[in-house]
C-alpha cells in the first residue's frame, strides 16, 4: 500500500511516519520510506544515526523527467535505474527500510516552475 | 507544477513494485495536493492536534483529499493531554465525517527519544504513543 502521512508543521506527521515504517518492517514487510518535506527528519525517527543522516544524498527533481510516450501523451519516467537509484541515494535504516529523501528548491536546484 | 512536487509523485508510482509499503513524510502543509503530488497514494493519514487552527487545517485537508479520490482516509487525533481534549477532536471530526483511525496521546517519551538521539521505537517500544501507531499499522496489515 501507498501511505502519506500530512499535517500542519510540527503536528507529528514525521515522527508517526517514521514509527508506523519501523512497526511495518518489523512484520517483515518490505519498507520503502520516502522523506518528502523540506526538513528531512524521517530519518532520525527510523532510528539512523545522526552522522549517517547528514551524509544522505537528496534526490535531485531531475530524477523524474516529463516525456512524450508513443502517442503524444506526457508521461513521468524516472532517468535513472531503480538499483542506480538506491546505489546514488538510498540509506538502509534498521529492519532493512530503505530510505530516499527528495532534495527542494531551497537546495537551489530546482525553481517553482 | 513544481519539479520537487513532480518528482515525489513520480517516485511514489515508479517504486510501487520494490516494496510492500511505501510510506511518504509529505511536505507540510496543503500545497502538496492542491498540486496533485499526493494524488497516487491509496492511503492518506492527515494528522490532527486537538486545537481548532489544526483541527481546521485538518479538516480542508481532508476535502482536497478527497477530491483527489484517496480510496482510504484518515485522521490521527495526536498529542491530546485531557479527555476534554480527545473528546474535541471526535467531535469535530464527527461532525465533518472523518473517521480516525487512531488516538494517540501526548507521550513525553518522545521528546525524551529525542534528546537521547533515538527512534521513538527504538527509546521504548512500550509507550503510549507507539502502542496507538500499532493501532494504525494492524489497520494496513489487514487491508
Amino acid at each position: 500500500m501507498r501511505i502519506a502521512t500530512v499535517g500542519k508543521g510540527g503536528a507529528g506527521k514525521t515522527t508517526i511516519a517514521g514509527t508506523l515504517a519501523r512497526i511495518l518492517a518489523k512484520k517483515e514487510n518490505k519498507i520503502l520510506a520516502i522523506d518528502g518535506d523540506p526538513n528531512p527528519n524521517l530519518a532520525l525517527t527510523l532510528g539512523i544515526s545522526r552522522e549517517k543522516a547528514n551524509n544522505i544524498n537528496f534526490i535531485p527533481h531531475t530524477v523524474m523527467k516529463l516525456e512524450e510516450d508513443d502517442y503524444g501523451e506526457k508521461v513521468l519516467k524516472m532517468s535513472l535505474s531503480e538499483n542506480d537509484l538506491f546505489e546514488k541515494y538510498g540509506t538502509k535504516g534498521p529492519d532493512n527500510i530503505d530510505l530516499i529523501v527528495m532534495g527542494h528548491p531551497a537546495d537551489g536546484t530546482a525553481g517553482s516552475g | 507544477m513544481c519539479a520537487s512536487h513532480r518528482a515525489v509523485r513520480g517516485l511514489i508510482v515508479e517504486l510501487t513494485g520494490y516494496c510492500k509499503h511505501t510510506i511518504t513524510d509529505m511536505e507540510a502543509g496543503l500545497e502538496h495536493l492542491k498540486r496533485g503530488t499526493a494524488k497516487n497514494v491509496d492511503m492518506m493519514i492527515i494528522v490532527v492536534e486537538p486545537y481548532y487552527r489544526s483541527l481546521e487545517a485538518g479538516m480542508r485537508t481532508f476535502k482536497l483529499a478527497k477530491e483527489l479520490n484517496i480510496k482510504h482516509l484518515y485522521v490521527a487525533s495526536n498529542k491530546f493531554t485531557n479527555e476534554a481534549d480527545e473528546n474535541a477532536i471526535k467531535e469535530f471530526c464527527e461532525k465533518y465525517t472523518m473517521p480516525i483511525i487512531s488516538n494517540i496521546p501526548y507521550d513525553s517519551n518522545l521528546i525524551e527519544a529525542e534528546r537521547n538521539e533515538k527512534a521513538p521505537y527504538d527509546y521504548n517500544i512500550e509507550a503510549p504513543s507507539i502502542k496507538a501507531i500499532n493501532k494504525i499499522a494492524d489497520w494496513i496489515s489487514t487491508h
